[in-house]
């Protein structure tokens, strides 16, 4: 083989080898997305289900907040009403004197 | 039956680090295990003592008391005739496991059906329990382990191997575990590097771990134990001592093949040592001067624009095997090397810059008799800068392609023997490196993708990918005058598509763990 035909050689060579590497580097790198891609959906999935646990915690607070919300409302109409009131007049004296004997 | 066995051989150990060492078995997150005592006649009965009560209380431990002082090998022989386990752990009685030693050893057996021998990481205990030292080993490498033993600690044998190539061999006393590692490596179907610091050799006066000077018996037994290496392995040469505790292995040339080196160069002159000197005169005069290796052809591959003055010189050396090949394309450092290659006859061809000046006179000797083993692709030398410090003491990867240890003293050992033994390595750099002419057709030469920079990097990564092993040698040595009569600046283009072909190895060398 002449000179010129041994360096084609070598140019073909080189190229199929380095494509070859080329190609191995892009599954590299393509697995390695693939795994990182894999990675972010887990974490993902993860971070809905906190989400969505936490939302649910959120809904049985907000409803636990109406309920209280609601009993405060009560307890108030029931001390404006004048059945409390005459009542805490009547009970006046008593409370008075409780506070006496405590001293 | 217990999957790992530990054989311990004893004598007279200071009882302080007697009891550490078997805490740090007993303390083994994994308990499937057991363990061969041997005491070699200890006098102290204390340690006798200590001992017999560790064995009455735990039945995984297997004291045997020896009548007469044997020595080290003829105990560790004596524990593994006895050992019933599949593989078997070395442990000297006055050094420590790491609690997951035994885990990691059995995980590593559980994934390698064909195992044969494992070893780990190790690092060194002074006396007041500090440890230093780590000791961050490469992925097993034959040529390295001819020149030191750095498998050492931890240590993991197939025990049926291990016996059936001769166990522990008496005469090899202080180096006993080396022979054995260089005779089981040989057979082995599997060995693995388990990288984790999983033993802790303690240091102690007299130790082996402060000095490998410590023990001159253990080596010469080492020295006899590769020399026998070498014959059974068919390797011709012999070995040598290579300075401070370490071998080395000189082959034997064989037929005296003829050796084509190949220097690109465009006649640039630069000053060295106070002289305004023409480089690649100064290259093939030091070559001629120094070389005791006779058999060689210089293909010079000259830019166009080279000064006719320096042709005639090269002429007038009047050396008969040289050729001068006329490069009259654009610059493209890879094309001029293949360029000089086509027109070459060589059996080994060496790439050579013609910024170099020979060192050592016997420098193609070791070059060839490395490259002319079939499993090795490319050989390079130490190189040294103009002031004699290290310009390149091969390539390492990490965390990117570069110059292993450029600036550092040559004469210094460097840290485990990395700069003192010839071992395998991740590249050598383009400026001195012989490559057989089969595999540098094989893999198509220098690529001219990389006319500047990496093409050195890029022919090691495709020796490396198609199987072959790269050997840097520190026993070798030239002056590199580096980047005197070219651009030292590095190209993007030439990096991306250095990424594009092989970014996965980056950060990945399996030979140097630590810059």
């Amino acid at each position: 083989m002449d000179a010129a035909s041994q360096n084609d050689d070598l140019l073909r060579r080189d190229y199929a080898l380095g494509l070859l590497a080329e190609v191995t580097e892009a599954k590299f790198r393509l697995q390695r997305a693939e795994r990182e891609h894999a990675d972010l959906i887990q974490r993902l999935q993860t971070e809905m289900t906190r989400c969505f646990e936490a939302e649910t915690r959120v809904a049985v607070l907000e409803r636990e907040l109406s309920s209280v919300s609601q009993l405060r409302r009560q307890v108030a109409d029931m001390q404006s009403s004048m059945t409390w009131r005459i009542g805490r007049l009547i009970l006046a004296p008593v409370r008075v004197l409780r506070r006496i004997v405590r001293r | 039956m217990a999957q790992i066995g530990i054989l311990t051989p004893v004598f007279n150990t200071p009882i302080e680090t007697l009891d550490l060492c078997i805490k740090s078995v007993l303390n083994q997150e994994n308990k499937n295990w057991e363990w061969w005592i041997v005491d070699d006649a200890s006098t102290d009965r204390e340690v006798v003592s200590r001992l017999e009560a560790l064995a009455a209380s735990d039945k995984r431990v297997h004291f045997i008391r020896r009548d007469t002082n044997g020595g080290i090998v003829a105990a560790s022989q004596f524990g593994l005739n006895l050992v019933t386990s599949e593989f078997v752990a070395l442990l000297d009685h006055d050094d420590e496991l790491h609690p997951e030693a035994l885990s990691f050893v059995r995980s590593a057996t559980l994934s390698h059906r064909d195992l044969d021998y494992l070893y780990t990481d190790e690092d060194k205990i002074d006396s007041s329990g500090r440890h230093y030292d780590e000791f961050l080993k490469p992925d097993f490498s034959p040529e390295r382990l001819r020149g030191q033993n750095f498998c050492c600690h931890l240590s993991v044998f197939r025990t049926q191997l291990a016996r059936e190539v001769g166990g522990f061999r008496p005469g090899f006393d202080g180096s006993q575990d080396y022979d054995l590692i260089l005779r089981v490596t040989e057979k082995a179907r599997r060995i693995v590097h388990i990288p984790h610091v999983l033993y802790h050799w303690r240091a102690i006066d007299g130790s082996t771990a402060l000095s490998a000077g410590e023990k001159p018996y253990a080596y010469r037994a080492a020295a006899r134990a590769v020399e026998e290496h070498l014959a059974r392995t068919g390797i011709s040469g012999r070995v040598e001592d290579a300075g401070h505790g370490y071998h080395r292995v000189r082959r034997d040339v064989v037929n005296n093949p003829l050796v084509s080196i190949v220097i690109p160069t465009c006649g640039t002159r630069k000053v060295i040592g106070g002289v305004d000197t023409c480089l690649i005169l100064n290259t093939i005069d030091s070559i001629e001067r120094t070389s005791s290796y006779r058999n060689i052809e210089y293909i010079v591959v000259a830019d166009t624009h080279t000064p006719e003055y320096v042709l005639n010189s090269i002429r007038a050396l009047d050396i008969k095997a040289l050729k001068i090949v006329s490069y009259d394309r654009p610059f493209n450092f890879s094309d001029k090397c293949n360029a000089g290659f086509v027109q070459s006859n060589g059996e080994f061809v060496l790439l050579l810059n013609d910024d170099v000046q020979v060192i050592t006179p016997d420098w193609l000797e070791w070059l060839v008799g490395y490259a002319q083993e079939s499993h090795v692709g490319m050989v390079g030398p130490m190189l040294l800068f103009e002031s004699g410090h290290i310009q390149s003491a091969g390539h390492s990867n990490t965390p990117s392609p570069h110059n292993f240890r450029a600036g550092e003293y040559p004469d210094q050992p460097g840290e485990f023997g990395i700069l003192a033994v010839t071992r395998e390595c991740s590249g050598v750099t383009g400026a001195a490196a012989m490559l057989r002419r089969d595999v540098y057709k094989e893999v198509g030469g220098l690529s001219v993708q990389f006319p500047n920079c990496f093409n050195d990097v890029d022919l090691a990564f495709k020796l490396l990918d198609r199987g072959y092993t790269i050997l840097w040698t520190p026993h070798a040595r030239l002056y590199h005058f580096e980047s005197a009569s070219r651009d030292a600046t590095v190209d993007k283009r030439e990096l991306d598509h250095l990424l594009n072909r092989w970014g996965r190895l980056f950060d990945q060398d399996r030979y140097c763990r630590t810059d």
